[in-house]
């Protein structure tokens, strides 16, 4: 058996607007971070229409040193055709690394638009040691 | 035979319901190399959750969404989620262990239903000069 390990953080957005600090500590068995993926999701009903600008994500690795991701998360109302950002990259972790970010809700940057809760999912693989 | 698709149905009866299954892989196959999870009706992936666990080695945490390891709604693509290729998860009878997690979406949607988790078992190509 030999397989790349998988992680997922989920972060729920309660308010318009609201800015959600990521800190988290990343497994000890990993030594190589090769793909970071995210989405929007969580939001459901007629009412809800697709939107490119659910907000901002960074994220940073290896003490933040590496700043391999920062970019906007959408949000399609269609399930199967959510778009998944994802981001491919070999990156050796040090050791005690922690991840370290933000996700700001930019969802009701289009002023129409109401704000709804949602929850953004930030997908990692790494590669085993 | 050099491939397999395996299908394990998971039944769930109520909003927010957890379900945990056990199986075990084709005995015949040596290796898992993709899957991906089939619902009906796709309202049910919203918030919906899957872990899986094969041979005691953690696949996918179960904060995993089950809506990523779907299919588009197109017959011309393939919908399965293949594992790397510097991977190797054995098949060949391992006990697959899977936890799914509905979502709690009770609002236009019927239950039970199934959601089938359709395996990708292949054995490694023969080397046919020896």
């Amino acid at each position: 058996m030999k397989l790349n390990k998988r992680v997922v953080f989920a972060y729920e957005v309660t308010s318009q607007d609201q800015v959600i600090q990521i800190r988290e500590k990343l497994p000890t068995c990993v030594n190589l971070l090769i793909r970071a993926g995210y989405t929007a999701s969580g939001l459901f009903g007629d009412d809800q229409e697709d939107n490119p600008n659910m907000g901002v994500l960074a994220l940073e690795f290896n003490h933040r040193k590496v700043h391999p991701v920062h970019s906007m998360v959408g949000f399609r109302k269609n399930l199967q055709k959510t778009p998944f950002k994802e981001v491919r990259f070999d990156q050796a972790m040090i050791a005690d690394n922690v991840m370290t970010g933000y996700y700001r809700d930019t969802s009701t940057i289009d002023e129409k638009r109401v704000f709804t809760p949602y929850t953004v999912h930030v997908y990692l693989t790494f590669k085993r040691s | 035979m050099n491939s397999k698709n395996q299908i394990i149905k998971i039944r769930v009866s109520s909003a927010g319901e957890t379900v945990k299954v056990s199986a075990n892989t084709n005995k015949l196959f040596e290796e898992v190399r993709g899957l991906f999870v089939n619902i009906a009706d796709t309202k049910h992936h919203y918030k919906s959750t899957i872990g899986l666990r094969i041979d005691e080695e953690e696949i996918f945490p179960d904060e995993y969404e089950s809506s990523r390891l779907t299919c588009v709604d197109s017959a011309e693509v393939n919908p399965y989620y293949y594992f790397d290729k510097d991977e190797f998860i054995e098949a060949g009878g391992s006990k697959v262990e899977i936890k799914y997690c509905d979502g709690g979406m009770n609002d236009g949607v019927t239950f039970p239903y199934d959601v089938n988790l359709y395996l990708y078992l292949k054995n490694k190509p023969k080397d046919e000069t020896k």
